[in-house]
C-alpha cells in the first residue's frame, strides 16, 4: 500500500510537469546536432549576426551568379514573400530580416543563405502542385537559417579551425580571409552540401514552421514524394541533398508528432490561382 | 485509504484525470515577446480585437493556454491573449554566446539588434567586385532585399485561409 502511495505522488508531481509544460513543446522544440556541435566550439567562436549577413549577403550574389538570376514577376514573388514572411514571423528566429527572391532557372532547386535569404527557382514552382507544399519547401530553407545549418558547418570546418573569432573588422581587413570563408561557405552550400543530419533536420523543422501556421503537415512530404519521382541526374538539388527517398524515409518517422494536422486543407485552389499562366 | 490504487487500470485512470483537471495556474511563468509589433487579442482569437500590441522582448506573464493561444498579462498590465509562437521562453541577457542559444533566445536578441544592420555589407559587395561577378548578380540581392511585403499584408494572407493566428 505504502509502495502504491509513493508511486501515486511520484507519478501524480511527474504528470503535473507534463500539464505544465506540455502548451510550450510544439512552440520551443529542441533539436539536437549531435556530437559535431561541440567540435564547433572547440575550433570556431560562434559567428554572430553581422558577419552572418556579410557572408550570406556574399553567397546570395553568387546564388544569382550561378543559377540564372532573379526572375522578375510581381505577383509571383509578392506571394512567396508573404507565404515566407508568415513562415518567419512564426519561426524560431523572427527577429532577422527574410528575403525572398525566385531564380530564372528551369532546374528544380532552393537554397538559403545565411543572414535571411531565401531562394526558389522557376522550375522548382512548377513541380509545386500546392501551397502546403510550398509552405513546407519554404518552410525547409528558412529552417536553414532558423538553425544556422551553413555557419555551424562553417564553424566546424577544419579549414576555418584555428581562427577564433571572425569577425567583420578582421574579414574587412584581410581580403583574403573573406575570400576562404566564402570559399569554403560557397563549396558547402553548391558543391558538396550539408550534412546528412542537417537536412533531415531542416526538413523535421521546416515542417514543423508549416504546421504551426496551420498547414497540412504533409505539404513537404508529398513534395519530396514528386521529386523522387525524377531522375537523379536532371539537377544538382540531388547532389547537394541526401536523396527524396532518404528524406521520406527520415521525415515519415517524424511526421507522428504532427498526426492532428493531416486532415488540414493543402490550399490548391489558392496555389493555382496565384501561379497559374506565370512561370 | 489506497486500495482503490491496488489495480493498475484505476490508478493509470486517476492519473489522467488529475491531468485533465490540474488547473491552469500551473502553467504560470515568464514568456518574451520574439518580435516588435506581437499582437495581445482580447480572447483567444485573432478576430477578437487588439487590447495591446508588444514590444520584443517584453516580459508577459501567462496563466494559461486556451487552443492556440496563451492568456497573458502585459507589462502594462492588460490582460489577452497571445499566439503561442509569438513568445520565447527566455530573454539573451539569460542566454550566453551563441552556441548555446536555442532558436526562440537568439530571437528575441536579433529582433532587437537587426533593424540596425541592414542592406548587402560593403564586405560582400567588394568580395563580389573582386571576383568579376556582374554588377546585376550584385544588384540583384539589393532589389531582393529592397522588396518587402507589409506586416498587414501578411495579416490579411493569414486571415483569407484562416491560417496562423486564425485558425479555427
Amino acid at each position: 500500500m505504502k509502495k502504491n502511495a509513493l508511486l501515486l505522488v511520484i507519478l501524480a508531481i511527474c504528470s503535473g510537469c507534463v500539464v505544465a509544460a506540455a502548451p510550450i513543446i510544439e512552440g520551443y522544440q529542441a533539436y539536437s546536432l549531435g556530437k559535431g556541435g561541440a567540435m564547433a566550439v572547440e575550433s570556431m567562436k560562434p559567428i554572430e549576426l553581422e558577419e552572418e549577413l556579410a557572408i550570406g549577403g556574399s553567397l546570395a550574389i553568387q546564388v544569382f551568379n550561378r543559377f540564372g538570376g532573379p526572375y522578375n514577376n510581381d505577383k509571383v514573388h509578392r506571394y512567396i514573400t508573404t507565404l515566407g514572411q508568415a513562415l518567419a514571423d512564426i519561426s524560431d528566429r523572427p527577429g532577422i530580416k527574410y528575403y525572398f527572391a525566385i531564380l530564372n532557372s528551369d532546374e528544380p532547386n532552393a537554397f538559403a543563405t545565411p543572414g535571411g535569404y531565401v531562394f526558389v527557382s522557376k522550375g522548382l514552382l512548377r513541380m509545386i502542385r500546392n501551397e502546403s507544399e510550398l509552405a513546407g519547401v519554404l518552410g525547409h530553407e528558412i529552417a536553414h537559417i532558423t538553425e544556422r545549418h551553413a555557419l555551424k558547418a562553417l564553424e566546424r570546418n577544419k579549414k576555418m579551425s584555428g581562427l577564433g573569432a571572425l569577425t567583420i573588422g578582421a574579414m574587412g581587413a584581410d581580403p583574403e580571409l573573406f575570400d576562404e570563408v566564402i570559399e569554403q561557405a560557397a563549396d558547402t552550400l553548391f558543391s558538396h552540401g550539408l550534412d546528412k543530419e542537417l537536412e533531415h533536420e531542416a526538413d523535421e523543422v521546416g515542417t514543423d514552421y508549416s504546421y504551426r501556421l496551420g498547414y497540412n503537415p504533409e505539404g513537404l512530404k508529398s513534395f519530396l514524394t514528386t521529386l523522387n519521382a525524377r531522375s537523379a541526374h536532371e539537377s544538382v538539388f540531388w547532389s547537394t541533398h541526401p536523396t527524396p527517398q532518404d528524406r521520406l524515409n527520415n521525415l515519415a518517422q517524424k511526421l507522428n508528432r504532427f498526426s492532428q494536422g493531416l486532415s488540414r486543407p493543402q490550399y490548391v485552389a489558392e496555389f493555382t490561382q496565384m501561379m497559374r499562366g506565370q512561370l | 485509504m489506497y486500495s482503490i490504487f491496488k489495480r493498475p487500470s484505476t490508478l493509470i485512470a486517476t492519473l489522467f484525470l488529475l491531468n485533465v483537471l490540474a488547473p491552469h495556474s500551473v502553467f504560470a511563468e515568464t514568456l518574451y515577446a520574439k518580435k516588435a509589433g506581437t499582437k495581445i487579442y482580447k480572447e483567444a482569437s485573432a478576430r477578437s480585437g487588439v487590447v495591446e500590441v508588444v514590444g520584443a522582448g517584453a516580459e508577459i506573464e501567462t496563466s494559461g493556454t486556451q487552443g492556440k493561444f496563451i492568456k497573458v498579462t502585459t507589462p502594462s498590465g492588460k490582460n489577452g491573449f497571445v499566439f503561442k509562437f509569438k513568445l520565447a521562453e527566455s530573454t539573451p541577457e539569460n542566454g550566453g554566446d551563441l552556441a548555446s542559444l536555442k532558436g526562440e533566445k537568439m530571437a528575441v536578441r536579433e529582433s532587437t539588434s537587426s533593424s540596425s544592420i541592414r542592406g548587402l555589407s560593403a564586405v560582400s559587395e567588394k568580395h563580389a567586385e573582386k571576383k568579376g561577378i556582374s554588377k546585376a548578380d550584385i544588384q540583384a540581392v539589393k532589389d531582393m532585399e529592397n522588396y518587402s511585403v507589409s506586416a498587414n499584408e501578411v495579416d490579411r494572407f493569414l486571415s483569407n485561409r484562416k491560417l496562423g493566428e486564425y485558425q479555427e
